[in-house]
């Protein structure tokens, strides 16, 4: 594997699997990481989760990765698992492009 | 437009209607129904009354067999959903709940008539038709009006409502709905309309990805499973694979050209995995599908792939940003929709 897929996938894994966690301790959910798929819906279907949790994942967000959803984004940013590591990620980058 | 171009665009814009015989629907009736659900459903069964639950049938070796909703409404429990006949599942059930004696199962299907309603705006046509209770019902919830059953859920990432009609009151309300779904632009929206809208949305479809033998954890179905049973179907199967580790997993993905069931997916000349079905998404204008890849190529935001030459990207499902998730039924309307500018 090249070494660039490689880093891409490896900083993939970690941010999948620190959101994860982060679900999982902030919202008390009572699964264990290896049963959270990554494109699992987390309101109405899915986790199941309501506004509240909504505000927790966004204040949790801010606190471990220092990134904050703006309102118009965070519809689509909070649909799944997957959708909040793009966000994460995306915002990780412009912050060091911001930096550089 | 063609005909597909309609229903499509009426999904994702205002509202289509279908009829769809191939929804099952078992009412479960007697003190011990629920049990029954309990004994044979691999999530936990606590539900409200009106609420609704997304799970699946699995058979002996913990594959999937059937897409299914369990409901409450009152004393009576429902089965609703997608796979075999309501015959099959009806002889399934009562096998493998034989130790559950106070309980029966009627097939709705031979009274009532099933129709699909989706779309952004279909929240508003439904209350119009059937009355504004419609509009108190959440996202899994389920209703009786009259001799109506409303289910509110849907697989196309729109709002999405499965009425069951009466058979012999279903030509007054189709009348009605045809009526006023005019006022809506509603649109007729066929089999593979819905089947697009599915596979944007990445929604599970038992009769495609449902028929390659893999297991709720490779299709990414672990949130309909409940962590703490260990009783249901299937279950072993689950825990054994859960033990030991799974390594391939369906993902979703887009393409610039349409791209083969079955093709071979490459990542610089090694077989990473598969496409099991793929199509074109008219809201993205390119092609998207899920596909069957191996750890560690499993991830989404990947755009090393290829397949036959063309490229291949693996994105985080759904597909699309669906219109519903801006429109309110308390601040909106189709009928103002251009002033609303969502």
């Amino acid at each position: 594997m090249r070494p660039e897929l490689k880093e891409k996938i490896e900083q993939r894994e970690n941010t999948l699997n620190r959101v994860i966690e982060l679900l999982i301790s902030s919202l008390q959910l009572d699964h264990s990481s290896e049963e959270l798929d990554p494109d699992t819906p987390l309101f109405g279907t899915g986790l199941g989760l309501d506004s509240v949790d909504a505000v927790e994942i966004v204040v949790a967000l801010e606190s471990e990765f220092g990134i904050s959803l703006e309102e118009g984004d965070s519809m689509f940013a909070l649909r799944t698992i997957n959708s909040l590591v793009d966000v994460v990620l995306r915002q990780s980058e412009d912050n060091l492009d911001d930096r550089n | 437009m063609t005909e597909t171009e309609v229903g499509y665009h009426a999904i994702r814009n205002s509202v289509a209607f279908a009829e769809e015989p191939e929804l099952r629907c078992l009412q479960l009736t007697g003190s011990q129904a629920f049990d029954a659900l309990d004994t044979v459903c691999p999530c936990d069964i606590f539900l409200q009354d009106g609420q609704m639950k997304h799970t699946l049938l699995l058979d002996d070796t913990g594959i999937p067999f059937a897409d299914v909703y369990v409901c409450r409404e009152g004393e009576n429990a429902y089965l609703l959903g997608y796979g075999p006949s309501a015959d099959e599942i009806i002889n399934w059930i009562t096998d493998h709940a034989a130790d559950v004696s106070d309980f029966s199962m009627t097939d709705l299907s031979k009274s009532h008539d099933s129709l699909a309603l989706d779309g952004p705006y279909a929240w508003e046509l439904c209350a119009e038709v059937f009355g504004s209770d419609v509009l108190g019902l959440p996202y899994l919830g389920m209703r009786i009006l009259d001799k109506l059953l409303v289910f509110r859920a849907g697989r196309t990432g729109e709002y999405g409502y499965h009425l069951l009609l009466p058979i012999h009151e279903k030509d007054v309300y189709l009348e009605k709905l045809l009526d006023i779904g005019r006022t809506f632009e509603m649109a007729c929206a066929d089999m593979a309309v819905r089947d697009q809208c599915v596979l944007e949305n990445f929604f599970f479809d038992i009769n495609r990805e449902g028929q390659h033998g893999l297991t709720p954890l490779e299709l990414q179905l672990q949130w309909r499973l409940s962590s703490q049973k260990t009783t249901y179907p299937g279950a072993q199967a689950i825990s054994a694979l859960r033990e030991s580790g799974w390594t391939r997993r369906l993902t979703c993905f887009t393409t610039p050209e349409l791209v083969n069931a079955d093709a071979e997916i490459t990542c610089d000349d090694e077989i990473v995995g598969h496409v099991l079905v793929a199509g074109y998404s008219p809201a993205r204008g390119d092609y998207v599908g899920k596909a069957l890849l191996c750890q560690p190529y499993w991830h989404a935001g990947l755009d090393a792939f290829q397949v036959g030459g063309i490229p291949l990207k693996t994105i985080s499902a759904p597909a699309v940003d669906n219109l519903s998730l801006k429109v309110s039924p308390y601040r909106h309307s189709f009928h103002t929709r251009t002033e609303d500018l969502i």
